[in-house]
């Protein structure tokens, strides 16, 4: 991507319009750039603003959940969420910091349980876990997009759709993103591989996705490419390479 | 351009919201105002430092806004109420990262809360289906007039997504109130990438000048 490209998707980053990789991408070149952030300053106040039009009085009881919950809700102390200092990057936009988090956030979120949950099932709980085990999984995704060596290779799926593979060596982990593939079918889930160079007999994979999940942290180890099947509902320990969504070499 | 509203045909063209549109009547505080008890700037600095009154002071202020806005999002009231009290707990989590000199208060928790709905609107269907769904279902810009009141503050963003291009306005309106990805938005609009992108850019330009919003 072009500088002038990247600086044209200010507007769409400000609607959070843009996928992780785009967003980790803007969110490199924000540090970079006074006047962009800036500008991405102004356009999320404007954009905030329109929420005004959508206000609707929410049910009395919500009031009381959340304040129930956040009186059992430790705070996270300013600096970086709940991991190890790492070196370089000490001007992380603070922006990025927490819409690493945020993205996260919405993947563990999607996991918890789309489908499932219920009126009743709505708590303090699982709010506070969702929050939790965010914070972990986002540090982790955030280190990899963030990684000074992240190479990033597009697949497309065969029936459309697109997996972005955001590769770092230097941690030996991968992050995988989904974007807009379709249903994998009744009872199917999909399955990200990583493949060494012995083939598919010796993938090794984190697991299926979870209904909704569309980001994968996965290692690296000795593999040469990423591979994406459909599997039957709680996955595989090969790949089915007769349900190859795509795959896509990742040594180059 | 004076534009008031008054006697907008097309209001009555759907029903309310059904958990009614009450809003609060005492007016939002000042955002200029600095150091005044209510501001939502203050209150999020003492919620920094764990002060659980603050919090439910600025859960007052901001709930209508911050629910409405991840209801349109995700349409659904439960889901809704579930991302909203996400969002807050968040908000109270992280608040000692909120750094009032990057943006307001308000903007950095409605922040929030817009991401975590899209994310969830975004994990929940696959996209095709969601596409499908846009097709049938009414244009974003006809909610935003039904909820419109005579509040000024609503009244002059109405004002100032009306000064928008037809194309600026839907662009910006179906990836705010619908979570849809600028690519998601072209294809919707049957319009090319970088036209998407770069309207988003202007059209949000535009509104800023409009509204006279400043960093």
């Amino acid at each position: 991507m072009t500088t002038s490209d990247i600086h044209s998707l200010s507007g769409a980053y400000a609607l959070d319009a843009v996928d992780d990789l785009e967003r980790a991408a803007f969110e490199r070149h924000l540090r970079e750039c006074d006047a962009c952030a800036l500008e991405v300053g102004e356009l999320r106040e404007t954009v905030s603003r329109l929420a005004d039009t959508a206000a609707v009085e929410p049910p009395p009881s919500l009031r009381a959940s959340v304040l129930d919950a956040v009186a059992r809700t430790p705070q996270a102390p300013p600096g970086r969420p709940g991991r190890a200092q790492t070196t370089g990057h000490a001007a992380a936009a603070r922006w990025r910091r927490f819409a690493a988090v945020s993205v996260a956030a919405g993947v563990i979120a999607a996991g918890a349980g789309i489908g499932t949950w219920t009126v009743a099932d709505r708590n303090v709980d699982r709010a506070e876990k969702v929050a939790a085990a965010a914070q972990r999984r986002a540090a982790e995704i955030e280190q990899v997009l963030a990684a000074p060596d992240v190479k990033v290779y597009p697949m497309t799926g065969k029936d459309g759709g697109t997996v972005n593979v955001a590769v770092a060596r230097s941690l030996n982990q991968a992050v995988a993103v989904l974007n807009g593939l379709p249903s994998p079918g009744k009872d199917r889930v999909y399955q990200l591989w990583m493949i060494p160079e012995s083939g598919p007999s010796d993938a090794r994979s984190p697991g299926a996705l979870r209904v909704g999940q569309t980001t994968q942290l996965l290692e690296i180890g000795n593999a040469v490419s990423f591979g994406v099947t459909i599997e039957r509902q709680g996955g595989a320990q090969t790949p089915d390479l007769n349900a190859l969504v795509g795959r896509v070499g990742i040594n180059q | 351009m004076t534009n008031p509203g008054d006697g907008e045909p097309r209001t009555t063209s759907m029903p309310p919201v059904s958990r009614g549109s009450v809003y609060r009547s005492s007016p939002d505080p000042d955002p200029s105002n600095g150091g005044s008890a209510n501001d939502p700037n203050e209150l999020l600095k003492r919620v920094a430092r764990g002060d659980e009154g603050a919090f439910a002071a600025l859960y007052d202020q901001l709930s209508p806004r911050l629910y409405g806005l991840v209801l349109r999002v995700v349409r659904d009231p439960a889901m809704a109420e579930e991302v909203a009290q996400e969002a807050m707990v968040e908000a109270w989590r992280s608040a000692a990262r909120f750094d009032p000199a990057k943006g307001s208060a308000v903007s950095w928790m409605l922040t929030i809360a817009h991401r975590r709905a899209v994310d969830r609107v975004r994990s929940e269907q696959a996209a095709s289906t969601r596409l499908r769904k846009v097709a049938t279902s009414e244009v974003p810009y006809d909610d935003v007039v039904e909820q419109a009141t005579t509040r000024i503050e609503r009244q002059q963003v109405r004002r100032c997504i009306d000064g928008l291009t037809a194309l600026q306005r839907e662009a910006v309106l179906l990836a705010y109130y619908r979570g849809y990805t600028y690519r998601e938005v072209s294809e919707l609009l049957d319009t090319p990438l970088p036209t998407v992108k770069t309207r988003m850019r202007d059209g949000l330009i535009r509104l800023r000048d409009c509204l006279g919003v400043t960093a």
